[in-house]
């Protein structure tokens, strides 16, 4: 199997996750592990860095999809940053973008959390 | 505006007719030309581009300086439409090709409004761009049956047809026709000009012009928009694919059925941007909730009916729509389901059969399931099922190995209880046998030296099977052993063992036993029979003449009724007696007629073989035995069978 990890970065109220690797169905567990984690720290603004993401797949992003609604309906929300064009293209065909930010890098990302203060 | 009446009849009906179903209408306008102009000179879309009727009619320049500005002004006019005209072919994307196509003459003749309608189908035309109005017009299907496009003018709203008074309540007034190859593929819509003006008769030839040069473009960038669009249903393919493979993979590297659905779900809530998500799996012929993920707790999830009518359905139901009237409860469960966030109920079949069903909750997005995500959910899921299944089997695999196992660990046990070998004493002949089941039954039997003289026999069955009735036997065995001593009358001890097993194992366990006592200086068996089938007891001379005696004195099986008293009776053995105890694995054993072996049988066979008149303990066991494997002729063995054969003749030297 191929790997993936999950780096978590807390930036005030934000939490920043980069991951690493393959999220796939296998390692999508993961993943959900460690927003289930956030969520239950009671921390709802997450921003989540796909730079070294090299590959993902619709379980992955069916864990945004599970979270996403309770992450709002705490006044946060899930952006998403630095995604590849690979990525990104997965995100597009599924039609992703109508619904969650996704911005270039995590600065903006933390930006946009901080000017909806 | 045009500022004359139509006095003609219209040139060309065209019925039309807004979406929601209207019925097609007739529009009432004239084309622009026959009402505006008194040449009766219809600006036909094929009328080429540098060709302006009205120059050469009426307006004719007077002098030959007016005629060089004029023409002057043509070629400017020229240019700047092949100007566009390239600009419109250079791109493919038809968006920019329809914001071109607006705002040049937009801004050419100073309208504030306009829009775009491209022909999608019979009939049906769709906003596609829209300027200096509400962005929300984009996409909304109108219906427009149009015989023979040309440039119209809107008068009123009630002249045209419902599409007409639609594009009238906008402002939008002026109407040309983008047409190729003599087909219509959509219209331009304007509003008025700023100056408050009319448009002139060269302002509608150039738009007829523009919509012309356009036509080609707007055609290129159709076609190229349905090749964009094809590619992008095929990536989707490519993606879904990819899904299914990597579920696949996954799903078949693991047995962990909570893993699976919930595979499962992540899977399909990503792909179909569905935020809940349930999955009902078939086990032990019931269906369970395996996995939720975001819907609300339902009592309706452990319904029982709601469950069984669940594994009726054949087909996608959406609740909210579909009344398939399985169940008179069904609009109650819709309401619940609905109240839990369930949108669709989708089966998962093998083979024809429903082993689960799935519930997806709304997208996202809001829109509607298509036929292509249903199926792909089906799919997906029908792929998980086998996966699920396969980690069944794998349990069931795995269980079965444990009870293996178990049952091996019993049978030790249980052969480890049994005695090796009979006690060798003078006039006397011992022989037993255990043949176990598969199983592993409560049988026991046993012997052993209480002093010098005395001996100890024993057979007993113990209720179950397996471990736990291995455990209860070699409790028997170590209470026995314990307990047994010369000093104590065996009915005493009989009714301490029945105490202690009473008091030391659960309700439904219980011990049939037979213990004897053999005193083999005094020639005596004293016994207590507890709850045991009787055994025989017969002297060998008198034996063929149907003389048995059944062993039955004592009292009640051990470890039911607490304080149970027992008796035990004495019997004087006599040179050529038997005494042989068996257990009900032998009078029960089953032929293929569901018939029992029964005493009656085994009485038979000690008739036999006493008449043979060649006979030992050994010879007795072994043909009951046989003859019990002649009855059942192949029939699996359901219980332990075992046997004690005690044989007495006095011999010379006593």
């Amino acid at each position: 199997m191929n790997g993936f990890e999950v780096m978590r970065v807390d930036n005030g109220e934000v939490s920043v996750l980069r991951i690493k690797g393959f999220l796939d169905a296998h390692t999508a567990s993961d993943l959900e592990r460690e927003i289930q984690r956030l969520l239950d720290q009671k921390r709802f603004k997450i921003v989540v860095n796909f730079r070294d993401l090299t590959y993902i797949s619709s379980a992955g992003l069916g864990v945004f999809m599970g979270f996403i609604e309770e992450v709002r309906g705490n006044k946060g929300d899930i952006k998403l940053t630095n995604m590849t064009p690979k990525i990104f293209r997965v995100f597009d065909l599924l039609g992703f973008p109508t619904l969650y930010e996704i911005r270039d890098d995590e600065q903006q990302a933390l930006q946009s959390f901080n000017n909806q203060k | 505006m045009p500022s004359k009446k139509p006095t003609n009849p219209p040139r060309a009906p065209i019925s039309t007719g807004l979406t929601r179903g209207d019925a097609p209408m007739e529009i009432r306008q004239r084309p622009y030309a026959q009402r505006t102009t008194n040449h009766n000179r219809p600006a036909r879309p094929s009328r080429p581009a540098n060709v302006y009727p009205h120059k050469r009619s009426s307006n004719r320049p007077s002098t030959n300086r007016q005629l060089s500005r004029e023409l002057d002004e043509r070629l400017v006019e020229l240019q700047a439409l092949f100007d566009v005209s390239k600009t419109l072919n250079s791109s493919l994307h038809l968006k920019s090709i329809l914001d071109t196509l607006l705002l040049t003459p937009m801004g050419k003749m100073m309208v504030g409004k306009g829009l775009v309608l491209l022909a999608r189908g019979e009939k049906r035309f769709v906003i596609e761009t829209v300027k200096g109005l509400q962005q929300t017009h984009i996409g909304r299907e109108i219906m427009i049956d149009l015989h023979e496009p040309s440039i119209l003018v809107l008068n009123n709203e009630e002249g045209g047809g419902a599409w007409s008074a639609y594009l009238y309540k906008l402002g939008l007034q002026l109407i040309v026709p983008i047409i190729a190859n003599n087909k219509c593929l959509g219209l331009m819509a304007f509003g008025r000009k700023q100056s408050g003006q009319d448009f002139t008769p060269g302002e509608l030839e150039y738009l007829n012009s523009l919509a012309n040069l356009a036509a080609t473009a707007v055609e290129n960038g159709m076609v190229f928009q349905e090749l964009r669009e094809v590619n992008r249903r095929l990536d989707k393919k490519i993606q879904e694919l990819n899904t299914l493979f990597d579920i696949g993979k996954e799903l078949n590297s693991t047995f962990d059925s909570d893993k699976i659905a919930s595979v499962l779900a992540y899977a399909l809530m990503g792909e179909l941007m569905v935020q809940r998500c349930g999955v009902f799996v078939e086990e032990n012929d019931r269906l369970l909730l395996q996995v939720n993920k975001g819907l609300a707790p339902s009592p309706l999830f452990a319904d029982a009916e709601f469950l069984q009518w669940l594994r009726k359905l054949k087909e996608p139901y959406f609740f909210k729509k579909s009344k398939l009237e399985l169940s008179p409860r069904e609009p109650e469960w819709s309401e619940q389901l609905a109240a839990a966030g369930g949108v669709v109920l989708i089966p998962i079949t093998s083979q024809e059969v429903v082993r689960g069903v799935l519930l997806l909750g709304e997208k996202i997005t809001k829109g509607e399931f298509g036929q292509e995500e249903i199926e792909f959910a089906s799919t997906l899921a029908n792929t998980a099922m086998i996966s699920l299944e396969n980690a069944r089997l794998f349990r069931e695999t795995i269980e079965k190995q444990r009870l293996e196992e178990e049952l091996a660990i019993a049978r030790e046990i249980q052969q480890r209880l049994l005695p090796k070998a009979a006690p060798k004493l003078t006039g006397y002949e011992i022989a037993a046998i255990n043949i176990p089941t598969h199983q592993v039954g409560g049988d026991y039997f046993d012997y052993f030296p209480i002093d010098s003289n005395r001996y100890l026999l024993t057979i007993a069955d113990v209720s179950g099977k397996g471990i736990p009735a291995a455990i209860i036997m070699s409790n028997l065995q170590a209470t026995l052993h314990a307990l047994m001593t010369a000093e104590v009358p065996i009915d005493q001890i009989v009714a301490r063992i029945n105490n202690f097993v009473y008091a030391n194992t659960t309700a439904d366990k219980f011990i049939t036993c037979f213990i004897a006592v053999l005193d083999a200086a005094r020639n005596t068996l004293t016994y207590v029979n507890a709850g045991h089938n009787p055994p025989y007891f017969f002297n060998e001379n008198g034996a063929a003449n149907g003389g048995f005696r059944l062993l039955d004195k004592g009292g009640l099986l051990l470890g039911m009724f607490p304080g149970a008293r027992y008796q035990s009776e004495t019997i004087e053995l006599q040179s050529g007696d038997w005494v042989l105890m068996y257990t009900d694995g032998v009078s029960e054993a089953k032929n293929a007629g569901d018939e029992d072996f029964s005493e009656r049988r085994i009485e038979a066979v000690i008739r036999e073989r006493l008449a043979a008149k060649d006979n030992s303990a050994t010879t007795m066991i072994d043909a009951i035995t046989s003859e019990v494997r002649r009855f059942t002729a192949g029939e699996p063995q359901s219980d332990d069978i075992t046997l004690l054969s005690l044989h007495y003749r006095q011999t010379n030297a006593a």
